[in-house]
């Protein structure tokens, strides 16, 4: 049979995905290097942008500033979470259930509320403060700068890690663990000796990917950082900010940090390949009764991890329910804020399910059906957008937002200011997760059912719609689910994006904060926080499983 | 309505790699046809270019006088059962069934008359709406064969179909195939690695090795007139003996003759050869081929002996259990039976027996 290289949709998706990687992906992402590197004076090639940042340490600081605080609060987390996963899986915790359901809602709660409860709590008037003060007639200022964002990010990915490194001991079968200590090895001998190597591939890995949620974290610096500012926080100061925008500037940062991410990411790639452990466990560790300290001091960890991790939910619930008059709450229920919500930002939060839902839409058309192009009928272009399509999960939102003013203020394309761009932002920012999900999804379905189809009489494509692709759909929706989670909090991006006419919720929320129309926020928040946790309840349902895979 | 397959000059390759050099084929109409050989030989390749699924470099292959290298797999009516069973996750036994006569457009009360008379056929008519999640390897078997044959296919195709099933349950499962495939009169080629398998199922086996054929004949041929010792040591055990031929059938090892019933009558005095004799042919007598006892094992009707023989070769005979077991490093002589014994050339290795005389070698 000679081969005939015919045009079928096959080709028409790869053709689309990579059209769609090209113009909202590389070619906004090549104008932010253009741009770090363009005199807009005399229109020639300058390397001043640069010099600048790096002759002044106001902004070399933000870069040691964004290091401290993000390896300090990886480090903390690695310890903690670790901590909490080993207490959970061989202790019996009292309310393990619940405690894993808030440290599920903690994940997928927005990531900037931590940072504005905790202010509420531990802020220069805060409740916490206030009480703290008056006992200890102490006057204390309440926690900004490096220890806020240090507080609020190990408390916001303790949970993360946790759940990782579970991941990881539930695959340790006890028969390893019994092994050790018919050979003499207890206690934190045996910790040591034999569940740390184990699981070390996995804290490894989920370290560096706590170590880019924070590095690449925006709303949380900005909004408890104050003084202490961070490379994010930075790029979006000198592109929004009062001095009028400087966009050769704010483009030699982004460069600078997207060098950074490049360095982060090849080591992590190099450590997991160097490192990777098969295990397969047939009988987990078995959580066990323990009497004494132990057993008190692994209870007492994980409800301080999971209260300290509701805190900031639960602030914002509660506020969101009491009568303020934007500086002051009364000690009063009342829905006040969310008739004020509704009044001042119904459209924001119309923008963010219609947003959101057509981003989801267009990443679950090209998502699967690309991934179905990439894993079955793999070819020469596929591979190119499978490289170019890792990309987006090592540019921080940030830097792609300006990369996508960049690329389309100007004719042909202008973009700026319009739904379409918050859109493509989100597309861009969640696609390769589908993608990579789908494809995985795939694998685990065997071609020869598609096969046996076939051979009864269906065509390519109908086996694909009759066949494959309904065995794939209640993966891909539980993906989906997560994507859409995930999009409906964005703000690093779509901040740089929005205008007052497509503004969303996170936004609204950020700009009330940053207002002090605080039981505003609360209530938006809170209304994220409700489709969160319906999202979420779908989607155990769908995936019939109590956990959850990011 | 079946159909007979010839398969002209067939080659396979990926990339520089010739999975399959040019191979040719008749399977005649009804047959039951199966490729026998270890994995990598090829055979699963060649089926799955039957089947449409692998492209095809190089030869014709027909069903009867038609032409099907260009043909798409679904257009080829072809029934093809899969390792896996391929179940569709999706859809309980009744639509896993019902599937290819929807493809083919076959609507009640036809479809529901065939479905239903297929599932009993193949006697899982109590799972039809059960989806294959919780069905054994047995059940969800049934499935595929029912969902396979329920569309009157031309030619049914089986790739390993018994192995990731229970021995007990291969064996019963291999009744059904036949039972079924004779009950159809379908042509049906089969793949599989597993040599009892293909000596109690087929009507004709080709032993394939690299891509080539070895041999093919009926399971009685392959396993009692290999046609080269490739054959025969990999149907059935086989202990090889060095031999020189004297004259008139008679052969010598080790100073030792023995008279072998059908060998080639184009041999000449002084030719090398091998012989290769099964375990069960061999037996202990007053004289014989000299040797010690070196292992032996209880296997309820036989005894299997390992036996030293003096001039340095080893052989394995089988011995009906009915005295006493010998014990090891006892002195035995060996003799086995001249009728059934099979003589190959030392070089190239091919057949020295009468039955293939008429061929070239």
């Amino acid at each position: 049979m000679k081969k005939r290289i015919s045009f079928d949709y096959w080709s028409a998706i790869t053709l689309i995905t990579l059209v769609f990687f090209i113009l909202f992906f590389l070619f906004p992402v090549l104008q932010i290097f253009i741009q770090s590197v363009y005199d807009s004076a005399s229109g020639t090639f300058s390397l001043d942008s640069f010099k600048k940042f790096f002759s002044r340490s106001y902004y070399t600081s933000t870069i040691t500033n964004s290091f401290k605080v993000t390896i300090a609060a990886t480090l903390i987390t690695m310890v903690t979470g670790t901590m909490m996963a080993y207490f959970m899986k061989t202790v019996t915790i009292k309310a393990r259930k619940i405690i894993d359901m808030i440290v599920i809602v903690s994940i997928l709660s927005p990531p900037f509320i931590g940072a504005y409860s905790w202010i509420i709590l531990l802020g220069r008037s805060g409740v916490l403060t206030k009480i703290i003060n008056s006992l200890f007639g102490i006057s204390f200022s309440g926690i900004y700068g490096f220890y806020g964002i240090l507080l609020v990010f190990t408390v916001k990915m303790t949970p993360l890690m946790y759940l990782f490194v579970s991941g990881a001991l539930e695959k340790i079968d006890s028969s390893i663990i019994e092994c050790s200590e018919n050979l003499g090895c207890h206690g934190v001998r045996k910790i040591r000796k034999i569940v740390l190597p184990l699981i070390m591939p996995t804290l490894l890995n989920s370290a560096f990917l706590v170590f880019m949620r924070i590095f690449c974290d925006f709303g949380t610096p900005m909004l408890i950082g104050e003084g202490y500012r961070t490379v994010p926080v930075l790029i979006y100061n000198s592109f929004i900010g009062e001095m009028g925008s400087d966009y050769s500037f704010a483009s030699a940062m982004s460069v600078i940090v997207i060098a950074f991410s490049i360095v982060i990411f090849s080591l992590q790639q190099f450590v997991a390949q160097k490192s990777t452990i098969k295990m397969n466990s047939l009988h987990p560790v078995k959580a066990e009764k323990k009497k004494g300290a132990y057993g008190f001091f692994a209870n007492f960890f994980c409800l301080f991890v999971a209260l300290l991790s509701s805190l900031p939910l639960l602030v914002i619930v509660v506020l969101s329910f009491r009568r303020t008059d934007g500086i002051y709450y009364y000690n009063e229920f009342s829905i006040n804020s969310y008739i004020k919500a509704f009044d001042t930002a119904g459209s924001a939060i119309f923008n963010t399910f219609a947003y959101s839902i057509v981003a989801m839409l267009v990443i679950l058309f090209i998502g699967v059906l690309f991934s179905y192009v990439s894993v079955r009928r793999p070819s020469f272009v596929t591979k190119v957008i499978d490289v170019i399509i890792t990309m987006p999960y090592i540019i921080p939102g940030s830097v792609m937002g300006i990369a996508l003013i960049l690329g389309f203020n100007k004719r042909p394309f202008v973009l700026t200011g319009t739904a379409v761009i918050m859109i493509v932002a989100y597309i861009i920012r969640r696609m390769p997760y589908t993608i990579r999900s789908s494809s995985s999804i795939l694998r685990q379905i065997d071609s020869s059912i598609e096969e046996a189809a076939r051979s009864l009489g269906s065509s390519k494509s109908r086996a694909f719609w009759r066949i494959t692709f309904p065995v794939m759909v209640p993966g891909v929706i539980s993906g989906a689910l997560m994507s859409w989670m995930s999009i409906i909090t964005e703000l690093s991006a779509t901040v740089l994006l929005y205008t007052t006419r497509t503004q969303t919720i996170s936004i609204a929320i950020y700009q009330e904060v940053i207002r002090g129309n605080e039981g505003v926020a609360c209530a938006l928040s809170t209304i994220l926080l409700l489709t969160t946790v319906i999202s979420l309840s779908i989607f155990f349902r769908l995936s019939g499983k109590r956990e959850i895979a990011l | 309505m079946s159909v007979a397959i010839s398969i002209k000059n067939a080659v396979k390759r990926y990339g520089d790699n010739t999975v399959i050099p040019g191979l040719s084929l008749e399977i005649k109409d009804g047959e039951f046809f199966t490729l026998l050989g270890s994995s990598g030989c090829g055979k699963t390749t060649l089926l799955r270019m039957i089947a449409g699924f692998n492209t095809i470099e190089g030869g014709q292959f027909y069903f009867n006088d038609k032409v099907i290298n260009n043909i798409p797999p679904e257009k080829r009516n072809i029934g093809m059962v899969f390792q896996n069973y391929a179940i569709f996750p999706h859809m309980t036994a009744y639509q896993n069934v019902a599937f290819g006569l929807e493809e083919r457009k076959i609507k009640d009360p036809e479809k529901r008359k065939r479905v239903e008379e297929m599932l009993s056929l193949v006697q899982i008519s109590e799972l039809r709406d059960r989806k294959p999640e919780n069905m054994s390897g047995g059940q969800q078997q049934r499935i595929a064969l029912a969902r396979a044959i329920v569309i009157k296919p031309d030619v049914l195709l089986m790739d390993e179909p018994l192995s990731n099933l229970d021995a007990k349950l291969r064996v019963e499962m291999r009744s059904v195939i036949r039972r079924i495939q004779k009950q159809f009169g379908i042509t049906t080629v089969y793949v599989t690695h597993d040599q009892a398998e293909a000596l109690s199922i087929s009507d004709r086996i080709a032993i394939m090795n690299k891509g080539v054929i070895q041999q093919i004949g009926t399971p009685f041929e392959v396993y009692r007139q290999p046609r080269n010792i490739f054959s025969a040591t990999f149907i059935g055990e086989s202990s090889l003996l060095d031999a020189t031929y004297v004259q008139d059938g008679s052969v010598d090892i080790s100073g030792y003759e023995f008279t072998l019933a059908h060998l080639s009558k184009r041999l000449e005095r002084g030719e090398a050869m091998t012989l290769c004799i099964r375990p069960d042919d061999f037996y202990f007598a007053e004289e014989g081929l000299s040797g010690r006892i070196e292992e032996c094992t209880y296997l309820g009707s036989n005894y299997e002996y390992i036996v030293a023989l003096d001039n340095g070769s080893q052989i394995k005979a089988d011995i009906k259990a009915t005295g006493e077991m010998i014990e090891i490093g006892t002195k035995v002589f060996v003799r086995f039976n001249e009728e059934r014994a099979n003589a190959f050339s030392k070089e190239g290795g091919n057949s020295l027996m009468e039955y293939y005389d008429e061929e070239e070698n």
